[in-house]
């Protein structure tokens, strides 16, 4: 209860962190709400498929049936933003999900046993992060067929090396720690000493990098997906949305911003999830750290 | 009086880039039962890993080369081989039959615990059958006496926890309990393992002289002062009734008040647990408080062993003499001993501590001089003698 009330003090002390909750929980709830907000249309198969109204290239402004217009090729923007929402969450939870497993152990067994051990698994996160991780990005999606699921597999490939690393410095600080020689002293085995003792005062700073970079991952898959590697064509995705909408940031001339609505609605999407989650990440640093000003 | 603890030839060598540091050479240490052991020294003289190795927790790259370590389990069983035994047998031992009480009590606490998880950690983890046992009677208490409709309805629940008591006293560490105590909510049927754990933590607590522990137990460690986080620390490995205690200079970091008070605690609790201490410390006052026996540490190896009169009317070795001179008294200069604590590295041939010794001979210079006892129970490692 205590803990709580902590908490919700510290929620309010940073009123950004409330806002940054907001927002997070607002796309929670649009992706909860997807098929009623935009239910499919009748003997639709496939919900994360966009319908279409026509295959005529030149957008459409917002109108009664559509409420945010359509894009190129007659895609409903206002269907692929909020099914969109699910595949950002898919991709960001997952990948950040995978990453922090991958992670945990193989950080938690290079930083404690240390050794050849240590060696071994340090030198593969070396040879990742020798790559610019875009490219290796795109290069793995591109071996593996470009689908929603080869971007998952990439992303992760790509950010596990960086957070193994961040465990297993965390872990060589508190591993020197008198509290985990004493537990060792009464007797826990290896296991119990890495679960209970260790990783509960070092897995923090791991949280908080996670929770920002749920919001990033999403823009890696926006890009793959701009480059047309992501996610087959008119399925519900915020970086495909961007893609459909590259020849007509500039209008006709004359009127330049005939097409706005093509580019600012998904780009909004995606600025508002990743400011969220950036904000979320602060927030968490602010109520999850117990040496943090807990007096 | 019975030997509790024999160590012979113990040497530990740790392998660095520079070379091989020759940390302990023949530690020769015998303790008995029921006594408190002091061991004294300079900084780095290998005290304290004296009192790892006997845990066995040398960090790497250090290694026991060679030596025993004989440990009196109780009086029905042969001493134990601590050096040989396997790991599980170490780890069985550690916390339950020797344990240790750190330096620093805030960093031997960890941040993120409450003092009571803490302490019942160590219960939980050494005392299985005897919290089954507990647990076990509180549940038939339950079932025998509890009358009526809420009997009716709870009745299925506490038979599936007595079966599950009665697995944990038969077999505490099996398979198939690991695996139940893993699994989410089945796990609660065994919290009253936890509760029991509780309650004993308070009275250990208690024990340690920690007024309302009750409350400290629900307490982090960064809201307890100095000495209280020195009284948990000590219930903390007292909570298993070991035979035997390692204080490495528990009081060093405490102030003078509070450190007359951890003495005094400890000295009460060695008579009435029956239980030996090893007292690590560099000050030569604490240890004449405290100890039965003290035994005086140079560079890696034991140069004099006495009982703690002898040692302080009638020190022997020309370390212990300069030593008992350089402690401060009021108005008067202190005395330090001339030169500097050898390299471990390349330490001096024969006895270590020639370099500085006003009476050194050529002897000294070549050959190491073995442990003699020159009174009843009073060694030393000299050739002036």
């Amino acid at each position: 209860m205590t803990e709580l009330r902590f908490w919700l003090y510290q929620a309010r002390k940073n009123p950004l962190s409330l806002v940054g909750i907001a927002i997070v929980l607002i796309f929670v709830i649009i992706a909860i709400l997807a098929p009623f907000l935009a239910p499919p249309p009748e003997g639709h198969i496939d919900a994360y498929q966009i319908p279409r109204d026509g295959y005529s290239p030149t957008p459409k402004p917002p109108s009664q049936e559509y409420k945010f217009g359509t894009t190129q090729g007659q895609y409903d923007i206002f269907y692929g933003v909020i099914w969109g929402t699910r595949s950002a969450f898919k991709v960001g939870l997952l990948v950040i999900g995978m990453v922090l497993v991958i992670g945990i152990l193989l950080g938690s067994i290079a930083g404690y046993f240390g050794g050849l051990v240590d060696e071994i698994i340090m030198r593969i996160t070396d040879i990742f992060m020798a790559f610019p991780p875009l490219i290796l990005a795109m290069a793995i999606t591109v071996a593996l067929g470009p689908s929603l699921n080869s971007v998952i597999i990439a992303l992760t490939l790509v950010s596990w090396p960086i957070y193994t690393r961040l465990i297993r410095g965390d872990i060589l600080t508190v591993r020197e720690e008198d509290y985990v020689e004493a537990a060792r002293g009464v007797g826990s085995s290896h296991l119990r000493i890495i679960a209970r003792h260790i990783l509960p005062n070092s897995i923090y700073p791991t949280l908080i990098m996670a929770s920002l970079d749920i919001g990033a991952v999403v823009l890696s898959a926006a890009a793959l997906s701009f480059l047309g590697l992501g996610a087959p064509e008119g399925y519900a995705d915020w970086g495909q949305m961007i893609q459909f909408s590259r020849n007509w940031i500039v209008g006709p001339p004359g009127n330049p911003l005939a097409y706005w609505y093509t580019v600012t609605i998904p780009g909004l999407f995606i600025l508002f999830f990743v400011l969220g989650w950036n904000l979320l990440g602060d927030a968490f640093r602010d109520i999850l750290d117990p040496r943090l000003a807990k007096r | 009086m019975d030997e509790l603890l024999r160590i012979r030839g113990l040497t530990v060598r740790f392998y660095t880039y520079d070379g091989v540091v020759q940390a302990l050479e023949n530690v020769d240490l015998d303790i008995n039962q029921k006594e408190t052991f002091g061991l004294v020294g300079e900084t780095g003289c290998g005290k304290t890993l004296t009192a790892l190795s006997i845990l066995r927790l040398i960090p790497p790259p250090g290694r026991i080369e060679c030596g025993s370590i004989c440990f009196n389990i109780d009086d029905e069983n042969e001493p134990v081989d601590l050096l040989t035994i396997s790991e599980d047998g170490i780890r069985a031992i550690r916390g339950s039959k020797i344990s240790m009480v750190f330096q620093e009590p805030s960093a031997a606490l960890n941040p993120v615990y409450t003092i009571g998880d803490q302490i019942s950690e160590v219960i939980l983890l050494h005392r299985r059958q005897e919290l089954g046992q507990r647990a076990l009677e509180a549940v038939n208490a339950l079932l025998a006496e509890t009358p009526g409709f809420i009997s009716t309805l709870a009745r299925p629940i506490w038979l599936m926890e007595r079966k599950l008591y009665q697995q944990v006293i038969q077999a505490p560490s099996s398979l198939w309990l690991t695996i139940i105590s893993r699994i989410f909510l089945v796990k609660r049927l065994l919290w009253r393992l936890k509760d029991e754990a509780q309650k004993i933590t308070i009275s250990v607590l208690g024990e340690v002289e920690i007024p309302d522990p009750q409350r400290l137990t629900r307490q982090y460690p960064h809201q307890l002062s100095g000495g209280m986080e020195q009284r948990a620390v000590i219930a903390m490995a007292l909570a298993c009734s070991p035979k035997f205690l390692i204080a490495d200079e528990p009081t060093t970091s405490l102030d003078v008040t509070i450190q007359a008070q951890i003495l005094e605690l400890l000295n009460r609790l060695k008579v009435e647990w029956e239980s030996s201490i090893l007292y690590i410390t560099h000050d030569l006052g604490v240890a004449a408080e405290i100890c039965d026996r003290v035994g005086v540490m140079y560079a890696g190896s034991l140069c004099e062993i006495a009982k703690v009169d002898d040692l302080y009317a009638n020190p022997l070795h020309p370390y212990t003499k300069a030593l008992l001179a350089a402690v401060p008294k009021l108005g008067e200069e202190p005395h330090s001993i001339g030169g500097s604590v050898p390299d471990p590295l390349e330490p001096p041939p024969g006895c270590r501590f020639h370099p500085r010794c006003s009476s050194a001979m050529e002897k000294c210079r070549e050959q190491v001089p073995l442990m003699r006892e020159l009174a009843p129970g009073h060694f030393v490692a000299c050739y002036m003698y």
